[in-house]
């Protein structure tokens, strides 16, 4: 069956200054796929996810969202959710209020408000609706993130951390969640450190070093070409020793292993192209 | 000996990295903001030319007639110490205020250090901040004087004298600040409780702006007195007694060893301190979510902008400290009345048109002055709504016109019918107000909108209200714009006569320059949101 990409980014690249947070980003993701996007502290993810929601302008290189230019805010954000890492809630308002606001001000049809925004409370047993979200622990304010994020059904969603602060019951339930918006057609842009959970649900996984996509492949392919018994060993083996790794697998790798990237070219992890390092076919 | 010394010396090494890590970040901030700098400099500038006597007469015409041995001199240079020692205290007060509720600034020291030291570095912040603000324009001032005495070694004195003032009042006025804070931090106050509070600060610094010759006045019998002596000794003419300088100057001194003492124990009451059960208005907050804005929204023609609005009115509804800024305004309004019933000319005829001008200002003075600030966490949410700025701006303006004008427009006529103004006169205040309104929703988001979101807030929660600079550049727009109005139909207010052409000349150039203004400032409200990019 034939999968239509609903994000695809070409050479997109965000500067701060002299840094550059995201290089030269290569990134397709297909429709209705779990794209798990994992990452060391600073790899980038964060601002890849801002510049693919259109909350930070590339400096840049292209990125399209569901056929949205992500330079054109307003259309993109008929399509998209968002759950970043800090909950975007007004405090001051009760879940339902919040979540009511927010599909009033998407323009959702008032009948099919009244039936979702219920069911989606009750699916995520957010209990204390009515409670206003800053007596809320985190796990709670989180659940309410990520319903804000999928009460308009878009065409693609973006997770960043969802599962950070839920209780094992909690992070179950968000698990089906993301496997339930799969089977419905929607694309889940998943990025978090939780790795087991990309193991369970990504049906793609990319690696993100120094602004760059160091890998991407499936979970399994990823943990076969590199050995490990999990994805954490993958991931620790392409961070850590991301260079040596990579200079074992393919020869095309350019960079000094163990200088570190502190600068454009140097110690680079991914193919002389650019290209993300395609493991399975390597080994 | 040495081990007594490195004893000494550990116990301030602390405090020290401390203070020399928040200077840092503090200078650093400045230096890389330029709208920051830009506003410390203006504000040098402004203060120079004022103190020094560039323009209209200061320090150098001070220093003028002291050396000609003019006796009014001294006595008008110990009032302008007082006043100015009133001015800056009250300033510092309030910016204490709202400084020391960040604790979480403060965590990681916090928990490495002490309470002494971390205090230390908020007191050397507090002085380093001050001199920044005051210091370069005391110094010109000082120069001036010492040029106008003709005796350059009085520019020294003066101005090592006048640094001192402003490092002491930072030092001896930050015990208040902690002590509010201390009292938000032990009760947990509501938001109406804490925007109650923070307005009886704000009403005490136009008290003391307005009123400072009074104050000083009442100081002048008071040891407080003394700080002119200091500030004079030496001075030919100066007419002071070194007895009461140098009790001045050690009474200061001790003043800011007191309170700095003083201080540590207070910081350890205010960030140390346990909430205590929250009072019952945010109980009663989720019992009113409505706030009417079901039938006000019925006049906002489209479904999302309806929505936009009336969730900017909940949430004003629930975190009223976002409407502070309405309170400066509407009390330049008062201000206004005041001056003019004290040094005239004034009649009850331009009471509506001081309504007018303050009511219009206030309107845009609440919850669009820092549009995405405002938004505090949730900006995210409101920029990939897909609601797009155009609607996100003309809700803003809406959500302050619709209540804004409503009070305006109605104070505006009922005062005018009350004091039987001519309805030719009546119509073109109404439209005078409309005007200011309708412009006041946009022109404050056309400035709001160049400030960042994490604008450090008054008085603390993830909701920032307007800087303050922000706030003054939108009333110096708002008062141009107003201006030829107010003189139309201040030309009426005065004379009782009604002048055809005066009138509608005025009030028709505040209404063209209103729709000019406001078009531009939409357009670039929307643009500029358009074009935010989270970095």
């Amino acid at each position: 069956m034939a999968t239509v990409a609903v994000i695809e980014t070409t050479g997109l690249t965000k500067r701060y200054g002299e840094t550059a947070a995201v290089r030269g980003l290569d990134l397709t993701v297909d429709g209705g796929r779990i794209y798990g996007f994992l990452g060391p502290n600073g790899a980038g993810k964060t601002t890849t996810m801002r510049l693919l929601t259109g909350l930070t302008r590339p400096t840049s290189g292209s990125a399209t969202v569901a056929g949205v230019d992500v330079r054109d805010r307003d259309q993109l954000g008929e399509r998209i959710g968002y759950a970043p890492d800090t909950p975007p809630l007004y405090e001051k308002l009760t879940a339902r209020e919040q979540l009511a606001a927010v599909a009033d001000v998407r323009g959702i049809d008032r009948e099919h408000k009244r039936e979702r925004i219920p069911a989606l409370l009750d699916r995520f047993d957010l209990d204390d609706a009515d409670e206003p979200i800053e007596t809320y622990s985190r796990g709670m304010k989180q659940k309410t993130s990520v319903v804000q994020a999928i009460v308009h059904e878009p065409d693609v969603v973006f997770l960043d951390e969802p599962t950070s602060g839920l209780d094992p019951n909690a992070a179950r339930t968000m698990k089906t969640v993301l496997a339930d918006l799969r089977e419905a057609g929607t694309t889940v842009f998943l990025s978090t450190h939780v790795l087991p959970v990309v193991d369970e649900l990504a049906d793609t996984v990319g690696l993100l070093y120094d602004g760059q996509l160091l890998a991407e492949d499936d979970p399994e392919s990823l943990k076969d070409a590199l050995a490990g018994d999990s994805l954490e060993d993958a991931f620790v083996e392409l961070t850590t020793n991301g260079h040596g790794a990579t200079a074992a697998v393919t020869e095309d790798t350019p960079g000094d292993a163990g200088e570190g990237a502190t600068g454009e070219g140097a110690g680079d992890p991914s193919n002389a192209d650019g290209t993300p390092l395609d493991y399975s076919t390597d080994r | 000996m040495t081990a007594r010394g490195g004893s000494v010396r550990e116990r301030v090494r602390p405090a020290l990295v401390a203070s020399r890590v928040t200077v840092r970040q503090l200078l650093r901030k400045q230096y890389q903001s330029t709208l920051l700098l830009g506003i410390i400099v203006g504000f040098n500038v402004f203060l120079a030319a004022l103190l020094s006597g560039v323009a209209g007469p200061g320090a150098y015409d001070l220093g003028r007639a002291l050396a000609v041995g003019d006796g009014l001199a001294a006595t008008q240079a110990r009032d302008a110490t007082l006043s100015g020692l009133v001015l800056v205290s009250v300033m510092h007060t309030l910016g204490a205020a709202s400084d020391a509720k960040y604790k979480h600034h403060r965590v990681a020291f916090l928990t490495a250090t002490s309470t002494g030291a971390v205090v230390t570095a908020l007191l050397t912040r507090r002085v380093v901040a001050s001199l920044t603000l005051f210091g370069p324009a005391l110094v010109v001032a000082a120069v001036a004087f010492g040029a106008g005495t003709g005796v350059p070694v009085n520019a020294l004195s003066v101005g090592l004298v006048s640094l001192w003032f402003v490092t002491a009042t930072a030092v001896c006025t930050l015990p208040f600040g902690l002590a509010v804070n201390w009292l938000l931090a032990g009760y947990d106050l509501s938001g109406n409780a804490r925007l109650g509070l923070g307005t009886v600060v704000l009403g005490v610094f136009y008290l003391a702006l307005f009123g400072r010759r009074v104050i000083a006045d009442l100081l002048s019998v008071t040891p407080v007195a003394w700080a002119g002596d200091l500030l004079l000794v030496g001075v030919a003419g100066g007419e002071a007694d070194p007895l009461l300088a140098a009790g001045f100057a050690l009474a200061s001194l001790v003043a800011v060893a007191v309170t700095g003492a003083s201080c540590v124990r207070l910081a350890e009451a205010a960030w140390f301190s346990e909430p205590g059960v929250a009072d019952t208005d945010d109980e009663s907050d989720r019992t009113l979510p409505d706030f009417g804005t079901g039938r006000l929204c019925g006049v906002v023609p489209s479904g999302r902008t309806a929505a936009l609005v009336a969730l900017t009115w909940r949430r004003t509804r629930r975190t009223p400290k976002v409407l502070f800024y309405v309170y400066p305004s509407a009390f330049v309004g008062f201000v206004m009345v005041e001056r003019l019933v004290v040094n005239g000319p004034f009649t009850p005829a331009l009471v509506p048109v001081v309504v007018c001008f303050a009511g219009g200002t206030a309107a845009g003075s609440a919850f669009t002055l820092n549009p995405l600030g405002t938004e505090g966490d949730a900006l995210p949410t409101l920029l990939t709504s897909g609601a797009g700025a155009g609607r996100i701006v003309r809700a803003k303006a809406v959500a302050a016109a619709i209540p804004g004008g409503l009070v305006v427009v109605g104070l505006a006529l009922g005062l005018g019918v009350g004091l039987a103004v001519p309805p030719a006169v009546l119509v073109a205040t109404v439209v005078y107000a409309v005007a200011l309104v309708a412009l006041a929703g946009v022109l404050s988001q056309a400035l709001g909108v160049h400030y960042p979101p994490d604008h450090e807030g008054l008085l603390g929660g993830s909701v920032t209200v307007p800087d303050k600079s922000a706030s003054m550049l939108y009333t110096v727009g708002m008062v141009t714009v107003a201006l030829p109005g107010f003189a139309g139909l201040g030309q009426y207010a005065l004379t009782g006569a009604v002048v055809g052409p005066v009138l509608v000349a005025g009030v028709g150039s505040t209404v063209a320059a209103a729709v000019g203004g406001g078009v531009l400032s939409y357009r670039h409200a929307v643009g500029r949101l358009d074009a935010y990019s989270v970095e």
